[in-house]
């Protein structure tokens, strides 16, 4: 091509650019003008020679007056799309403000649109006049022809490199609008991931329930332009009324606040501007804490405004705590919409959480719901599937196996792109990480994380989601908290933490329909899975279709021999008789390396391994461990039980049915060896639990000779299943609750015994009070003090666990028709340690429980107490026959 | 009290007078500074949950009693759902904080109460 080939060329390019501009501008998708700023970064760099003029938003974020600036030439661009002499006015104000003549000494302003015929307005020419550098308005303020006229004039090789910069710049930014028009398959694609989450169980939509407080954090983190004004909400809460009552009395002028709170149709509605709007407040509120934090309770300094003169210090003295109350409450309010402010502008949203407590469900719910609902655009990775893909490209190559992104050959022009997208909808575009504990190779992932999230701070509206099994990040990515971007990420430690009670009772439920389990569980039973989601799971993967009936007690150690058998059953039939010796085998190496955690499996047969593969991915009965690696170790496994108590079963299992029928001896070292262990407690409960199972004389015998025998029996009897209870424990419990014996022993039998209501069960509640009614005084109070964890009722200001405990009956018997039986007589027994007020009440009740007359044999049971305390009281309660009483 | 959990689905909340006057307390004495305080934290310190959901949740839950049962775990009636205001109270002052033995708190409920009862007759 010839040199007016090419000119034309251009001038086809740039016109086609216009077009563009306008037409986007006219449909509100004032994106394209952010775009802009790096399309023209070659051009001008051609136009001008300067080669190392750069976007200066990317280098700080919201770089005030101008876009694009090259230090060497001293040359400054503003690129807009607003042609008015207002706009070059206010370019011109801020460079002077900012002083930025001390960096460049030229600035040019480009309209990237045309620019006005002329430039005569006053102002203008004011301004001009005020500035160290030379400006002329037909010198520096341009538009495109002003840019082919500079070239026209230029060598063919600069033309050629102009026309050649100009094509490529095309080529990305048609990338650029064929990705957006893309993007729902984009986004679909990406994330087509949750549905292969969905598939193995790891989420499951039905029985999600959300933790409400990490919730409503990913709103704001997620979408700021929507939910900021939450912080405007917060700031209208702030009513300085309370503390200008008192200052005016104290001869203090009243605090009038500099923040004016935005109504919702006010506030800004792009995502530039909510995060200036939300830096503008930040400055403000910090402002205001400061006026208001030396009124408060906890002054950080003082303020010579606020002195008072000595005659108004009497009523200051009078006034003090009521002006504190209400300048610490304004503070309270500031402290809050900080954190707000912060929740919005952070960048990395790091969860970390221990394993099964809902991670994946979280954060696939979010991307699938939340962020689905709000058209938030985001890419799903779950981190195990970045194995496939080798360092130090991991994330680039996962999220480019995506066919609807555009070529991109390093993570910025990827992150670019996301960046554009975002701009254009004003919504930030979020990568999700899930589960950044399952990639393999921990020490270079490590830093290819932290290049990804040094790149990710540097585009303003890309954020990123990542979760992690705690021990995992304070063991392997804590380092992440100590890198320059640790400012812009904000924590959520623990999921579950912030699940209420309604939720779990909801989890619960969800978790019994979607499974498609009958069950009436009791309120112990349900208790015991709430506690952990863990169980919960693993009793729902075992009862999976069936009816259950009722169930009033779940018991470990049936319910962990049954998963594992369960699980066994599931492996392909090559790999069920290993699945025990492989368990086996990690226990023994527990053994004779003492060591119950972090164990390293390497050196196991190839089936072994795919079990231990297997177990480690479901995540279930064994987890990853983060480990060093050594030469020797850098392929092996490091592992652990996911669940102590499971491992303590699994070596239970091993020594009863594995050492003891092998070698008695051994079994007897092996048990006296772990004495001294922490884990001893576990393992000795699961052996005589067992050993109870499997009726073994030999391995009880041992087991009630051991030291602290009683200790053990208290926490063990507690996960028998009752239909092995018999006689012996009904003998050995009426002796543990001697009231001479060890405490802790005594409460945790006659709780263990109050709990179960069952009479059809061995040990219940009716032992109980059959062994209150046969104590004389004063051992008898001393049992209930120890069931209580109280002491001798003295007046005082301290919690009275009796006196709630009946205070709890007195309110529930309002409500219930037929109260328990030996749940009344425990009451009426108890009801003589009620202070005389709650006495007077309890009596009252009870009256009218006995008029009805169908209760009659526990107040007769009670009667006949060998405590004459006891006895008394329960004599004393005449039965009222009346409506109320 | 912090994070206390008071649902008080409402009509029109009443005036501070009304207030004052259907606890029959004196506008001028001291029991007013203290009522005033229980005031503020039901009806102006509160968050008016069914305005948070016209403006924030309608998005992503199907309705209110959806986004009252999830985001707060309390399942309300369709009676208390219709009401114009769902007030929800996360800080009690000592008056009525349950967490002391002798607060106000079912006396103040049970006034307002009646005062509603009274206007929709």
């Amino acid at each position: 091509m010839n040199s007016q080939e090419y000119l034309n060329q251009i001038k086809r390019y740039f016109a086609h650019l216009i077009v563009e501009i306008k037409c986007n501008n006219a449909c509100d998708h004032f994106d394209i003008n952010k775009v802009a700023e790096n399309f023209f970064i070659p051009i001008l760099s051609i136009v001008y020679d300067c080669p190392d003029l750069k976007n200066q938003n990317i280098i700080k974020a919201n770089f005030p007056s101008v876009d694009l600036g090259c230090k060497s030439t001293g040359m400054s661009f503003q690129v807009t799309s607003d042609g008015s002499s207002s706009k070059v006015i206010y370019t011109l104000e801020k460079f002077r403000e900012h002083k930025l003549d001390a960096v460049y000494n030229a600035l040019f302003v480009l309209i990237i649109t045309e620019k006005q015929k002329s430039y005569t307005s006053e102002a203008l020419q004011t301004e001009i006049a005020r500035q160290a550098i030379t400006f002329a308005t037909d010198v520096n303020i341009i538009d495109y022809t002003d840019l082919m006229a500079k070239i026209a004039a230029g060598p063919i090789a600069k033309l050629k490199q102009l026309c050649e910069a100009l094509a490529a710049e095309f080529d990305r930014w048609t990338d650029y609008n064929q990705f957006r028009s893309d993007l729902d398959g984009f986004l679909d694609f990406s994330n087509s991931k949750i549905e292969v989450e969905k598939k193995t169980k790891k989420y499951i939509p039905s029985i999600f329930v959300e933790p409400t407080k990490a919730k409503e954090t990913t709103r704001l983190f997620g979408h700021p332009v929507f939910f900021s004004r939450k912080i405007e909400d917060k700031l209208r809460k702030v009513d300085y009324s309370y503390i200008n009552r008192y200052l005016p009395k104290m001869g203090i002028g009243p605090l009038q606040s500099g923040i004016v709170p935005l109504s919702d149709t006010d506030f800004p509605r792009s995502l530039e501007e909510v995060f200036g709007h939300l830096a503008d407040r930040k400055r403000l509120i910090q402002q205001e804490v400061k006026r208001v934090n030396p009124l408060g309770f906890s002054p950080k300094t003082s303020c010579p405004e606020y002195e008072v003169a000595p005659e108004k210090k009497a009523i200051q003295s009078l006034l003090k705590i009521a002006l504190e109350a209400a300048a610490s409450g304004s503070e309270n309010l500031y402290d809050e919409a900080l954190r707000l402010i912060n929740t919005a502008e952070s960048k990395i949203l790091l969860i970390t959480s221990s394993a099964g407590q809902g991670k994946t469900n979280f954060i696939c719910d979010l991307i699938e719901n939340q962020f689905g609902k709000f058209e938030i655009p985001s890419v799903f990775i779950p981190a195990r599937e970045l194995n496939k893909y080798s360092h130090p490209n991991r994330i680039l190559s996962f999220v480019s196996q995506n066919r609807y992104l555009p070529r991109r050959d390093d993570i910025h022009a990827v992150l670019d792109l996301f960046n554009q997208v975002s701009k254009g909808i004003q919504k930030p575009f979020v990568i999700a990480i899930d589960g950044i504990n399952e990639v393999k190779e921990l020490e270079s992932f490590l830093s290819e994380l932290s290049d990804f999230l040094n790149a990710v701070c540097q585009y303003e509206f890309i954020k990123v989601i990542i979760t992690c099994r705690t021990e995992f990040f304070e063991s392997k990515f804590a380092s992440l908290l100590d890198e320059p971007f640790a400012d812009a990420i904000l924590r959520i430690k623990d999921l579950k933490a912030d699940m209420s009670d309604e939720s779990l009772e909801r989890m619960l439920s969800s978790y019994l329909t979607h499974f498609n389990i009958e069950v009436q569980l009791s309120d112990r039973a349900a208790d015991f899975l709430k506690s952990d989601l863990l169980m919960m799971r693993i009793f729902c993967d075992l009862n999976e279709g069936q009816n259950k009936g009722v169930v009033s007690d779940i018991y470990k150690v049936k319910l962990y021999e049954s998963y594992l058998y369960r699980k066994a059953d599931s492996f392909p039939q090559e790999l069920k008789p290993e699945f025990l010796s492989c368990l086996y085998n990690i226990v023994e190496h527990m053994l004779s390396e003492d060591r119950y955690q972090n164990v390293n499996v390497g050196g196991y047969s190839y089936p072994q391994q795919q079990i231990i593969d297997r177990l480690v991915s479901e995540d279930i009965i064994l987890r990853r461990e983060p480990a060093e690696k050594t030469l020797q170790t850098m392929l092996d496994e490091t592992i652990s039980f996911t669940y102590d108590e499971l491992r303590d079963f699994v070596i239970g299992l091993y020594i009863v049915n594995r050492v003891a029928k092998s070698d008695f001896s051994k079994f007897l070292e092996v048990l006296g060896r772990l004495r001294t262990l922490p884990i001893y407690e576990g393992v000795f409960k699961y052996v005589y639990l067992l050993a109870r199972q499997a009726d073994d004389a030999s391995i009880l015998e041992v087991c009630e000779a051991a030291e602290d025998f009683d200790v053990h029996y208290s926490i063990a009897i507690a996960t028998l299943p009752h239909e092995y209870q018999n006689e012996d424990d009904r003998n050995r419990a009426l002796e543990y609750l001697d009231i001479n014996r060890k405490t802790e022993v005594v409460r945790r039998i006659g709780i263990f015994l109050f709990n179960r209501g069952k009479s059809e069960q061995v040990l219940n509640r009716r032992l109980l009070i059959e062994h209150i009614n046969f104590l004389d005084d004063p051992d008898v109070s001393k049992l209930f003090f120890i069931l209580f964890r109280t002491r001798a009722r003295v007046p005082s200001f301290e919690k009275d666990p009796i006196k709630e405990f009946l205070a709890a009956w007195l309110d529930a018997v309002k409500t219930v028709e037929d109260p328990d039986e030996d749940y009344l007589t425990f009451v009426i027994q108890l009801s003589f340690l009620a202070n005389p007020g709650q006495q007077f009440e309890l009596r009252s009740a009870l009256a009218q429980i006995k008029g009805r007359g169908k209760m009659s044999a526990c107040f007769s049971f009670v009667e006949n107490a060998r405590s004459d305390r006891i006895a008394g009281f329960a004599r004393s309660i005449v039965a009222f026959v009346g409506a109320s009483q | 009290m912090r994070n206390a959990k008071l649902i008080l689905p409402f009509p029109k909340p009443p005036s501070l007078a009304e207030f004052f006057e259907m606890l029959s307390v004196k506008s001028q004495g001291l029991a007013a500074q203290l009522t005033e305080r229980v005031y503020s934290d039901f009806f102006l310190g509160s968050l008016d949950l069914k305005e948070e959901y016209r403006r924030y949740y309608c998005v992503e839950y199907a309705d209110l009693g959806d986004y009252i049962e999830m985001c707060h775990g309390e399942y309300l009636a369709e009676a208390d759902l219709s009401q114009e205001h769902i007030f929800r109270i996360k800080h009690l002052s000592q008056m009525v904080d349950p967490s002391y033995s002798d607060n106000y708190l079912d006396s103040v409920l049970e006034s307002l109460k009646k005062w509603k009862s009274d206007r929709e007759d």
